[in-house]
């Protein structure tokens, strides 16, 4: 049996808890029959779902996360580091060793809700109870492992206090995947585009979430291996951005079906390039925010160039690169072919100005993260991008001062050529400050050399 | 040589931990890395198992290039951080049975490997208590137990008995000496110097990121220039102007009616010189060869 499972079958499955949740609720399920007048009907679906809910989504996305932080409280991560344990036997053990329990629960709540509901929903076919169950436990799944995958991201920064983040986060997703899960069986009517497929929008919701799963075990398993000191090239990560912009211009083009007025306008190439921005400019910032970034790390890049070591020069490349590269082309080639859209009265979408902001942002959030304390780094981001991108243009439009909003976000500008000069400015500004930063930390190892 | 490191650099964010370090460890051997606090003990402990990537430099460990195959190394090294953690919730044998299948060890073999550690390190009474439930004394034998279930060629210990008392001290010198002895090479951070004389066959003594000096104990001993002390019943005013007509001796001080000098020669020069020194009338009451302890070399090596 894998060692991390079977060490977590340890913690959990003692007798009396084997034995306390079936009880548990069995208790409730009583109650919740003597309230509803002696019947089993939807009733206690609903109890059983929200149990579900609590008991798996809750409570396991906490566990999940906590297999990776009490490794950390107790100082016993260097003992998994140390072992032969693989990436994969740590990912599916601490995966599913960490949450058996919830599930045990989950299962009995399943079993109720499907006895129960199955007679509610008669006499309409049992498929709606089956999706329900489906997302039920695809739910469950994704937010486990996202939950570990956010432990995994805090561990990397080396900080518990981002457990706290990591809770957020996954409360968010609980709350989403439960409203998901329980909207599931009333919306089994709709269809959805996908390319040229016509697909029941159900079905192709409950896909979506396995594939997520899947992405998401995939990320831990990748995560895991770089604390295992297994070096990786990024091709998982580049995988993963191809399959995100391949799933989202099957949607744009699908939704071409439905006759709406501005497919006329553009060839499929040209979304194609939308996604690929849209999905690149959300995967740089999404991993630029919560990775660690390390001033060193430019150090090691350079020696290795330097070394001609291409290898670990591409090990170590972060991914948020590769996903900021990948939105170079595609903001070229949207300039040409979608130059100058107004997404509102005045606001612009410049492909390369977007994107000069994008290096931009990239820079800021790398200079809070090379300060000498930067525990503070992602509010401070945060805190900064919301004053560039709406607090200060949003004084100046309204005081009437166009082109100084354009100076803080240059796609307020009316023309192009000077909303890329002004984008341009900002990089170079920022650029400067953080070569600065980091010039002033390599030269405080050079006085300790 | 089983452990090779040859310009190992690791840098954290604006500190160089480790500069250009490179040292040798013979097999077999017990090695006392010895250091001021932030002098680069733990980063250097941390590389050699694997457990940090250098900016540059390389590691070998049984033949084995530590950088490249990080994983291989693993089963070739047993750590035991400074602040080990062990899970004070499994009993001892749960423990052990985690890591040994961690460690790649057949489910049937688990047993056997289990007696074997827990009688190595005299825990085999407590296997079904918690870690919880042990003093420091026994959790530092069960995380060293840990460490070592698989059998390793290189034990990497950092700090082990921070906290323990005189007994456990001594007892956990008595063990080092048994790994040793079963063919096991240890490496020892330590700033107790006193408890690292109990057992180290060499020294690393590591500064400012800089490996000082490696010293073997056996040699520095077996130097026939050794440090002595020579006690009179009562004061000699020429004392210093007798030792210093006497060729062998060297780096002689006078205090009242002691004097201390280093002595070239073995047993027959001494005997000559102490017939030397009874000749003069001299009121000897002692003299002897002043045993060399580790603060000493390592004050001195320091303070070159």
């Amino acid at each position: 049996m894998n060692p991390e499972f079977q060490r977590n079958l340890y913690l959990e499955f003692s007798f009396a808890r084997l034995i306390g949740m079936p009880l548990f609720l069995l208790f409730i399920f009583a109650l919740s029959y003597l309230i509803n007048e002696h019947k089993f009907d939807e009733e206690t679906a609903a109890v059983a779902i929200w149990l579900y809910v609590f008991i798996v989504l809750f409570w396991g996305a906490r566990q999940a996360a906590e297999s990776i932080f009490d490794e950390l409280r107790n100082h016993t991560w260097d003992i998994q580091k140390t072992s032969a344990i693989s990436p994969w036997s740590l990912t599916w053990g601490k995966l599913f060793g960490s949450t058996l329990f919830n599930w045990y629960g989950g299962f009995f709540c399943l079993l109720v809700y499907a006895a129960t509901a199955t007679e509610t929903d008669l006499p309409q076919s049992s498929a709606p109870v089956f999706i329900t169950i489906c997302y039920a436990i695809g739910s469950g799944l994704l937010v486990h492992s996202l939950s570990l995958l956010a432990g995994l991201f805090a561990l990397r920064k080396k900080q518990t206090f981002n457990s706290s983040f990591s809770y957020l986060f996954v409360l968010f997703v609980v709350i989403y995947m439960s409203g998901m899960m329980i909207s599931a069986k009333n919306d089994s009517l709709n269809t959805l585009n996908w390319y040229s497929f016509v697909i029941d929008s159900q079905a192709f919701g409950l896909i979506s979430l396995f594939l997520a799963c899947g992405w998401s075990i995939v990320g831990i398993y990748r995560l895991l291996a770089q604390e295992l000191q297994i070096r990786t090239l990024p091709w998982i990560w580049l995988l993963f951005c191809g399959f995100l912009i391949v799933y989202s211009h099957g949607l744009i083009i699908g939704s071409d079906h439905k006759g709406h007025e501005f497919h006329q306008n553009f060839a499929s190439s040209t979304f194609l390039m939308f996604a690929t921005f849209a999905i690149g400019s959300c995967l740089t910032y999404g991993l630029i925010l919560i990775d660690e970034n390390n001033p060193m790390l430019i150090r090691r890049l350079w020696l290795y160039a330097r070394q001609e070591n291409w290898l670990r020069f591409f090990e170590e490349i972060p991914c948020w690169f590769v996903s900021l590269l990948l939105v170079l082309p595609a903001s070229l080639y949207l300039s040409i072919s979608f130059p100058f859209a107004e997404t509102s009265e005045k606001l612009h979408f410049y492909p390369i100005s977007a994107f000069l902001l994008m290096v931009r942002d990239v820079a800021l959030v790398l200079f809070f993260n090379y300060a000498p304390n930067p525990k503070r780094a992602l509010g401070l981001s945060v805190l900064y991008l919301t004053f560039l991108y709406w607090i200060i243009p949003a004084i100046f439009i309204e005081a009437g001062a166009d082109l100084l909003a354009a100076l803080f976000l240059p796609l307020f500008s009316e023309n192009i050529g000077l909303s890329i000069i002004l984008a341009g400015g900002q990089v170079a500004l920022i650029g400067y400050l953080l070569f600065n930063r980091w010039q002033k930390t390599i030269n405080q190892l050079q006085n300790d050399i | 040589m089983l452990i090779t490191v040859e310009n190992l650099i690791f840098e954290y964010t604006g500190f160089r931990a480790l500069n250009n370090v490179s040292f040798a460890i013979p097999p077999g051997s017990i090695t006392a890395l010895v250091g001021p606090n932030g002098a680069g003990k733990t980063t250097l402990l941390r590389c050699l198992s694997a457990l940090e990537q250098p900016l540059n430099g390389s590691i070998s460990i049984d033949n084995i290039d530590v950088l490249d195959q990080p994983r291989l190394c693993h089963r070739k090294v047993g750590y035991l951080s400074d602040f080990f953690g062990l899970y004070d919730k499994l009993t001892v044998r749960q423990c052990l049975h985690f890591v040994a299948r961690a460690q790649g060890i057949e489910p049937e073999d688990c047993p056997k490997a289990i007696a074997l550690v827990s009688k190595r390190l005299n825990i085999s009474d407590r296997l079904e208590q918690t870690p919880a439930q042990l003093s420091r004394g026994l959790r530092q034998r069960v995380a060293i137990a840990q460490a070592i279930i698989h059998q390793p060629k290189v034990v990497l210990l950092d700090e082990p008995a921070s906290g323990l008392d005189p007994e456990a001290r001594h007892s956990l010198a008595e063990l080092f000496l048994e790994l040793q002895r079963q063919g096991m090479t240890l490496i020892v951070s330590s700033h107790i110097l006193a408890e690292l004389e109990a057992y180290s066959s060499d020294m690393l003594i590591i500064r400012e990121g800089k490996i000082v000096e490696q010293i073997s104990i056996q040699q520095h001993n077996a130097a026939p220039r050794k440090p002595f002390k020579l006690t009179l019943a009562e004061p000699v005013a020429n004392l210093a102007e007798i030792l210093a007509g006497i060729a062998q001796l060297s780096d002689i001080s006078v205090d009242n009616a002691q004097a201390f000098f280093h002595l070239d020669g073995e047993a027959t020069v001494q005997h000559q010189i102490l017939k030397k020194l009874l000749e003069q009338n001299l009121p000897v009451c002692e003299f002897s060869p002043q045993a060399t302890n580790f603060q000493d070399v390592y004050l001195s090596t320091l303070k070159s």
